[in-house]
């Protein structure tokens, strides 16, 4: 198993492009480039006609673009320049008649050494060097192309135009030397057709999504070359305008590939702001994750979270798992800005070329990680700062019915017995009098009890309890409450939001009825308090909701108002539970 | 103090020392006999065979779980022990409890508040009505459940004095206490609870215990519970 760690490159220009301060003097090599395609009109119409020539000028100013388009982005300056240069050579090309020059020379060669150059571009891209090995051959392709051109293959007519280093060769081993010099093309070319092939197959993710319209386009102008070859090549001399333009066009498609391709990057590279923003609105590691394979296309991405605590990692789908990262993939640590680790992520090793998205990557999943963490630690105290109210109430509603209630029973009952055995009849008015109150304390003691927590919820469940509560109130309820138990804490919160519903039904809504629903699905309890009433009510206003939606987002759950004026008011609680 | 009738003998089963001793106290000066005393509702349960009481009274809340112990202990007994009058003492004044209570019979069976011990002629009436077989239902508990102004359109359409009349209906009383509550002839009361019956949509039931259940329960009926 092989795992590469990648030094993710600084923070620096992680929005691209766009960052750049001095992106113009890029453009001025790009402009001379362009510029010089006029070096077409170096050359007689009857040489070259009008529209191939209108073509080849295209040719030369759209690999000025793809070259500028391409030098934005730091890893391919070197790619951007060499296609210039191919520009250049082209340009040159169109000098080969310029007497009494160096031109004709070197405008001979410019058209094969572009091609050697192009091929250098289209196998090493989107990669920034070729392999010592590639390097070699492309070499040797070179120096034996450029020889063979300038020694043997070389049109007798031509020799006329000024001075070249042919050799002094027979006819007939002339013309072997020029069909030569077209095979050797035609071999290359098919070669070449195999290694792109091969490239495109082998490439994976963000790579191969780069790679696609160059390796179409290459393979294009490489089938326009062999046709302009095996033209040649079957002895005619003069070939056909149509031939011409379908090289040509499949010459264009070399910068339109790379024009394509470098969109690409820029939208690869855009892709960070949409994971930005998606990341944060949805901060569930799975969602992460999903965001992280778009932005790096790659499917098999996978996040793998560090649970500090119990000292493992664990899979976005909250499996403990020990990372595995198989040949071919890498390994991005995600850390905290003091160095804590967050959560590491398994991509394609492919990704490691792309060092600002990795970057910026990293820099969106620690934000939400950190995000989503800060959220959990916040509930985690909210949902303790409710159970420990919920088991306060429990205590407070335990100690008045064990002490103050039985006290104040045992005092009532003294007192009868006084307003029995009292000699006198002022005596038996005072204890009468003193019963009274006593009487009045049980009443208040057991409605406070029943305010903290009423036993029936606790001993019966929320049924019971809803039906108690109505039966309290002084408008008619309908309630739907299923006769089984939840954990308490539901139970008591569910209870508490229908409580305040139906006092608000009393207090606001003017209406005689009302509705309690209550539902429950394996996972969420749903709570509906309905009225027909005045309406225009909203969770923002009044103590009472807004206590009840702090209880319920500590449970984890949300509570929503629906109250139009004069249509009545809605109250809907979803409390999760497990 | 009841004249002639031989004393009623009861076992109380209750957590709360001070309410227990109070209630004994209570009891005695009504010239009721305490026969046992306990804790817990089985230890109660336990002693029943060999004591043989007119009347247990429990509380509902009670170890081991503090729950409903009282409630469960009372079904058992009546099972085991038809004779066992049967009254339940509880803090809460909660219809859930009431009906849970007539639910597991009609006949010498209460629920009372605890109140109602710091008056001990009510709770002689109370006791003396479950020995002759009646139900008892707390009087809060009706209120509750009757609720002022009344929640239902059915139950507005009753006269003042019918409504005076479903309240004790309810709590338990015959034709004659009710009568003899609101000084008026058995047959008046007769004339009452038949034209409540026909305005509620209730059957009539000519058996004082079977209407308190049937009139607990369509009282409650208005909340759909499943």
């Amino acid at each position: 198993m092989r795992v590469v760690e990648v030094a993710v490159p600084p923070a620096r220009r992680v929005l691209g492009p766009l960052a750049r301060p001095a992106w113009l003097p890029a453009w001025l090599p790009a402009c001379a480039i362009g510029l010089s395609s006029l070096t077409v009109l170096a050359e007689p119409r009857d040489v070259l006609h009008p529209v191939i020539g209108l073509m080849e000028g295209a040719l030369i100013a759209s690999l000025a673009v793809a070259g500028a388009l391409l030098v934005e982005d730091d890893t391919q300056r070197g790619n951007a320049l060499l296609l210039w240069v191919v520009g250049a050579l082209l340009a040159v090309e169109h000098l080969h008649l310029v007497p009494h020059s160096p031109f004709p020379m070197l405008g001979w060669v410019a058209g094969p050494a572009a091609a050697v150059v192009v091929a250098v571009v289209l196998v090493r891209f989107p990669g920034p060097t070729l392999s010592p090995r590639g390097r070699r051959w492309a070499g040797a392709a070179l120096v034996v192309l450029v020889a063979t051109r300038l020694t043997v293959s070389v049109p007798p007519q031509r020799l006329r135009l000024g001075w070249w280093p042919a050799l002094p060769l027979p006819g007939a081993a002339a013309e072997a030397g020029l069909r030569f010099g077209n095979a050797y093309l035609l071999v290359l070319a098919c070669w070449f057709v195999g290694l792109m092939a091969w490239r495109i197959t082998r490439s994976r993710g963000l790579s191969r999504h780069e790679l696609a319209p160059v390796v179409a386009a290459s393979l294009g102008a490489t089938l326009a070359i062999a046709a302009h070859v095996v033209s040649v090549f079957s002895g005619q001399t003069q070939v056909g305008l149509g031939v011409l333009v379908a090289e040509q066009v499949g010459l264009l498609a070399v910068p339109a590939g790379f024009v394509f391709a470098a969109s690409r990057m820029r939208a690869a590279r855009s892709a960070v702001g949409d994971l930005l923003l998606e990341v944060r609105s949805s901060s569930s590691p799975t969602q992460i994750e999903a965001a992280l394979a778009t932005t790096l296309s790659d499917p098999g991405l996978a996040l793998h979270l560090w649970a500090a605590e119990e000292e493992l990692f664990r899979t976005a789908g909250g499996q403990a798992q020990q990372p595995a990262p198989g040949p071919g993939r890498m390994v991005v640590p995600v850390d905290a800005e003091d160095g804590s680790p967050l959560a590491i992520i398994v991509t394609d090793a492919s990704v490691a070329r792309h060092g600002q998205l990795v970057q910026a990557s990293v820099a969106a999943v620690r934000l939400a990680l950190q995000n989503a963490a800060a959220t959990e630690m916040l509930r985690r105290s909210r949902t303790r700062l409710a159970e420990a109210e919920l088991a306060e109430r429990k205590r407070l509603e335990r100690d008045l019915h064990d002490g103050v209630q039985q006290r104040l029973l045992a005092l009532g009952m003294s007192i009868d017995r006084v307003v029995h055995s009292a000699p006198d009849e002022q005596t038996r008015d005072l204890a009468k009098a003193a019963a009274e109150h006593v009487q009045g304390a049980i009443a208040d003691v057991r409605d406070l009890a029943r305010g903290v927590l009423p036993a029936v919820l606790t001993q019966s469940g929320l049924a019971a309890a809803v039906q108690s509560a109505a039966e309290r109130l002084p408008v008619a309820i309908t309630s739907s409450v299923p006769g089984r138990r939840w954990p308490l804490a539901v139970e008591a919160t569910a209870y508490f939001v229908i409580c305040e519903g139906l006092n608000n039904v009393v207090k606001h809504a003017g209406s005689l009825r009302a509705e309690v629903l209550v539902d429950s699905d394996e996972h969420v309890l749903t709570v509906t308090v309905r009225d027909a009433g005045r309406g225009g009510a909203n969770v923002h206003g009044g103590s009472g909701l807004l206590g009840l939606r702090d209880r319920v987002a500590a449970m984890g759950g949300t509570i929503s108002v629906d109250s139009v004026e004069g249509a009545g008011t809605c109250l809907v609680a979803r409390l999760p539970y497990e | 103090m009841p004249g002639g009738s031989p004393a009623l003998r009861v076992a109380i089963a209750e957590n709360s020392r001070l309410f227990r001793d109070g209630l004994v106290l209570q009891l005695e000066a009504a010239g009721v006999g305490v026969v046992a005393e306990c804790d817990r509702a089985d230890d109660l349960i336990d002693l029943l065979p060999e004591l043989r009481p007119d009347l247990v009274l429990m509380d509902i809340r009670m170890p081991p779980t503090e729950t409903d112990e009282g409630i469960r202990a009372a079904a058992e007994i009546r099972d085991r022990f038809p004779g066992v009058g049967i009254l339940i003492l509880s803090t809460y004044a909660e219809s859930t409890y009431a009906a849970a209570v007539l639910a597991i019979s009609e006949t010498a069976i209460g629920y009372l508040l605890k109140d109602r011990v710091t008056d001990v002629g009510a709770l002689l009436d109370a006791l003396q009505r479950i020995a002759a077989g009646e139900c008892v239902v707390d009087p809060d508990v009706v209120a509750t459940l009757l609720g002022q102004p009344p929640r239902r359109d059915d139950l507005a359409q009753l006269t003042a004095r019918e409504r005076t009349v479903l309240h004790l209906m309810a709590e338990g009383r015959s034709n004659a206490s009710i009568a003899e509550q609101l000084s008026l002839t058995v047959r008046t009361v007769e004339a009452y609870t038949a034209a409540i019956f026909a305005k509620l949509g209730l059957v009539a039931q000519p058996q004082t215990n079977r209407r308190v259940a049937a009139v607990i329960a369509w009282l409650r009926g208005s909340h759909t519970v499943y």
